[in-house]
């Protein structure tokens, strides 16, 4: 036996490398926070310190406008998710049938597909139905792709929970409507939170799908930087970009607090 | 009570036949039609695929294949170690470890393309450093007698619009993707197996070729998974970094559906992304048991 700890001369190799990797990983990030603070109104010189273009962002109205439609889409989006996904996945816990199994895996689809094809998919299908590109289609669109992180977590919720509970609120004479929304909905609660929040979050900075269904009045923030990346891009873009990774943080640390929280 | 199921099914039901089963026959179907700039005739032709085995747009499918290939290649070799040191980290930093390798996930990928570009543009934050040590280093030559007459002016060296530089955001966007998989592979295995062939006299070396890699390969062939699939159509890496210079797949389709508006095309081009994207999952799941794809 050699000693307890093999500590040989790269044992600095794993530490360095991790920690040069998640630096490459996050410098953009950085980048991009970092030049929402310069003062040089176009070009890249660093020029001082400012924080003069977070007000800014509300005077200019396509930036207004791209970060209003951003939280629009995703708050309509979550809410229809939250409704279709809490309900769908409290009624498959309780019948497991081959048709719901089925059901289940075809609408996590919208997560394992290449993005590109889901949009492709959403603008000819739109089309086809007479639904305009703009705010509604994008709605869709985005709500179809936040059912599964709401129906994943609440599926996985039921799983470990006991269905005493709402048979003896039954018992007691609860309609099942009453029974759903008094005890179950509450127990399941974090679950419904946690997906909401995620699949939140993964609206607000989805930029594939929004980009093939969005109109010219329902420009999400991703597609307006999309669009403004290959001209001169103003600071203000900067500001908007820190403040949306601010709201996308927020959201998924709420996300993991209702996670992790037991009843 | 089971009538009762049924409608709190039926929503769910309704919408995955009308927003995914729907749309996704539809583009299967438009992949069979005649069409063109003019609209949709629904007359059932191959000439789709015929037109997409065509010298151009079949080297277009060619290049995004090697371009995802590539992809997946370097973020296996750097997304390996990655997951492999992360898994043998110290218990209290893996937390940390992950969730600083998750949080990508969920925070936007297009603002993280804009850093960049902003960062590599000739007069950003890279040029700026190598600029600084150009100086420094003609400085010294002056200092000690080279260069009298100034020194010679530094010119940016300019990565972005190369080919180069789009493998190089498209493995940077993929790399969680294929750390994941490997780290739980990984941080399962049986520490124990790895001592025993430590202590039958295997080289630290020999003993990870022997012991942990088969062991983790698994986790590596879903991480090639999850990074090829998405990567195919990952337009706005080649379309920021690149300039849209060379067209991947991607970009087509997004160019045939806006400016070509020739949506037969674009759905025939979904079609192969989307049958290249079944077959690499029915290999993930040959190899593993399907229980692996647990990232979200």
């Amino acid at each position: 036996m050699k000693g307890k700890k093999r500590r040989g001369r790269f044992s600095w190799v794993p530490n360095f490398y991790l920690i040069l990797v998640l630096l490459i990983l996050y410098l953009p990030t950085f980048v991009v926070v970092a030049y929402s603070f310069n003062q040089q109104k176009d070009g890249l010189k660093w020029t001082g310190f400012t924080t003069e273009w977070y007000p800014k962002l509300f005077q200019t109205r396509q930036i207004m406008e791209a970060m209003r439609n951003s939280l629009i889409v995703a708050g309509a989006s979550c809410l229809i998710a939250a409704v279709i996904g809490t309900l769908g996945g409290v009624a498959m816990a309780r019948r497991k049938s081959r048709l719901s199994g089925a059901v289940e895996s075809i609408s996590a689809i919208p997560i394992m597909l290449p993005e590109i094809v889901l949009g492709l998919a959403f603008l000819v299908t739109f089309s086809l139905f007479g639904i305009e590109r703009g705010l509604l289609s994008t709605v869709l669109a985005h709500a179809t792709f936040c059912i599964p992180y709401v129906l994943i977590l609440v599926r996985s919720r039921l799983a470990g929970l006991d269905p005493a509970y709402e048979e003896a609120a039954r018992d007691l004479g609860a309609s099942p409507m009453k029974a759903l929304l008094t005890v179950t909905v509450p127990l399941i609660a974090p679950a419904i939170l946690s997906g909401v929040f995620l699949a939140f979050a993964m609206s607000l900075d989805d930029f594939v799908i929004s980009f093939f269904v969005k109109g010219a009045e329902s420009t999400t923030y991703p597609v307006y930087v999309y669009g403004r990346v290959k001209t001169s891009v103003p600071p203000t873009v900067n500001a908007m970009c820190t403040v949306m990774l601010g709201v996308t943080l927020l959201a998924v640390a709420l996300s993991q607090l209702f996670k992790t929280r037991k009843r | 009570m089971k009538k009762r199921g049924i409608g709190m099914l039926l929503p769910l039901w309704v919408w995955t036949l009308l927003f995914v089963v729907f749309p996704m026959g539809y583009i299967l179907l438009l992949s069979f039609v005649s069409g063109d700039a003019f609209g949709i005739r629904y007359v059932f032709t191959l000439d789709n695929y015929r037109r997409l085995l065509s010298a151009d747009l079949l080297a277009c499918v060619v290049r995004t294949l090697k371009m995802s290939g590539l992809t997946t290649l370097f973020a296996l070799l750097a997304g390996y170690p990655f997951a492999y040191f992360m898994a043998r980290a110290k218990k209290r930093w893996r937390t940390t470890l992950l969730l600083l390798i998750v949080i990508p996930f969920w925070t936007s990928a297009l603002m993280r393309m804009f850093g960049w570009r902003i960062f590599f543009e000739s007069n950003g934050v890279f040029n700026g450093v190598l600029k600084w040590f150009h100086d420094l280093w003609y400085g010294f030559l002056r200092l000690f007698g080279g260069y009298a007459d100034g020194m010679p002016k530094y010119r940016p060296v300019k990565l972005l619009y190369t080919r180069g530089l789009v493998l190089f955001g498209m493995v940077y966007t993929m790399l969680p993707f294929m750390v994941l998989p490997i780290y739980s592979s990984v941080e399962k295995q049986d520490v124990s197996l790895r001592e025993a062939s430590r202590d039958l006299g295997a080289n630290p070396f020999v003993s990870f070729l022997t012991v942990s890699l088969p062991l983790s390969l698994p986790g590596a062939i879903s991480g090639c998974v999850l990074v090829f699939v998405p990567s195919m159509g990952l337009f706005f890496v080649n379309q920021i970094l690149g300039g849209g210079k060379v067209n991947y797949l991607g970009d087509l389709i997004d160019y045939y559906i806006k400016g070509g508006r020739d949506w037969a095309l674009s759905a025939a081009m979904s079609m192969t992304i989307l049958v290249l994207t079944f077959l690499s999952m029915a290999i993930y799941r040959r190899f593993s048991g399907g229980d692996e794809m647990g990232v979200f």
